[in-house]
């Protein structure tokens, strides 16, 4: 795939929050891009480090995570292709946490000075990136309270429903079938559970028949009961009307 | 990795694990098992007064290789007054 293909996924995704005017568009498909395909498990930035480029997610499924320490891993949050998952570091240059590839990716990475400059010439674009960084702190509250007081069914039941209600307002899911390319201890890292507690209690959540997982595929065979589990608002993740949300049955 | 299995019993509940959980040797699989009985205290706890949670531990060899017993008594004290105290009240 070209690089405009990958730029016009980041389009798509600031536009499932809110539209552009297509002379916007066209600055962000402007952008220069170098494509540099990753393994999984590939740190593309690591806490500490300088950056003098963003990276935009153009295939696979990246992570912010921090280890703790005593080595455990806690993943910080889940970028699907069309993320800039650092484009706070346009603003902050040293990285707080690290980004890293959970599946093999392909990543575009975009000097600052390409975004500074676009950013500084449109009011629109600037404001679309600086709604980005709102709405992923509306998701680290969500988290928050997930992980703080969500029981483990219920946390894992939400990520489950936010995964795939990402994954279909950016059309790589029907919101019944979706590619959930996570493995267990992955998901645990994400939820702060234990693997073997998080194993036992996706066990119970597919036993209740409201979801089903095989290799790497999720299908939702419950969408309304999977919600109330997780008591799954998408409020929070601010899309568009005009973006794919999925329906009750 | 070797796999685990850990097969909890909540009460008279049992459940088997048949899937298993890959983890790199035994002392991890006791730690884990440790852990398990931890978080699945902490779900269990408001709901009631008593609870026994166990968990075995089974290697891919199908042996048993650690069980783990959680129990937990609960009783408020107002209703199980001091008789002393009582007789002092009533005279």
């Amino acid at each position: 795939m070209d690089k405009q293909h990958y730029l016009e996924r980041l389009v798509l995704k600031l536009e499932t929050h809110v539209p552009l005017p297509p002379a916007e568009r066209e600055k962000l498909l402007q952008l220069p891009l170098t494509l540099k395909r990753l393994e999984a498990n590939h740190d593309i930035v690591r806490e500490g480090e300088l950056t003098q480029q963003c990276c935009l997610v153009a295939e696979g499924l990246v992570c912010r995570y921090k280890i703790v320490g005593d080595g455990a891993r806690q993943i910080l949050s889940l970028h699907l292709p069309g993320d800039i998952p650092d484009i706070h570091s346009l603003l902050i240059e040293r990285m707080d946490h690290c980004l890293g590839t959970l599946t093999p990716a392909v990543v575009g990475l975009i000097p600052h000075e390409a975004v500074r400059s676009l950013t500084r010439a449109s009011y629109r674009v600037s404001e679309a990136f600086w709604r980005e960084t709102l709405i992923e702190a509306s998701i680290y509250r969500e988290w928050m309270v997930g992980i703080g007081r969500r029981a483990a069914p219920s946390r894992i039941a939400h990520l489950l429903c936010e995964f795939i209600t990402k994954m279909t307002a950016i059309g790589l899911s029907d919101g019944v079938i979706c590619n959930l390319p996570l493995t267990q201890p992955e998901i645990a890292d994400a939820l702060g559970l234990s693997t073997v507690h998080m194993n036992k209690k996706l066990r119970e959540i597919r036993e209740a028949r409201l979801v089903r997982i095989r290799v790497n595929r999720l299908t939702v065979l419950d969408w309304k009961g999977l919600c109330s589990l997780a008591e799954f608002d998408p409020d929070y993740l601010h899309l568009q009307p005009g973006a794919a949300k999925i329906k009750d049955d | 990795m070797p796999s685990y299995f850990f097969h909890t019993r909540d009460g008279w509940k049992l459940e088997i694990d048949e899937e298993g959980t890959d983890l790199p040797d035994d002392q991890s699989a006791r730690n884990a098992a440790k852990e398990l009985l931890a978080a699945l205290n902490r779900e269990k706890l408001p709901n009631g007064d008593h609870m026994s949670l166990s968990v075995t531990v089974q290697n891919a060899q199908g042996v048993d290789i650690y069980v783990a017993n959680l129990r937990l008594d609960g009783a408020s004290t107002d209703i199980l007054p001091d008789p002393k105290l009582s007789k002092q009240d009533g005279g």
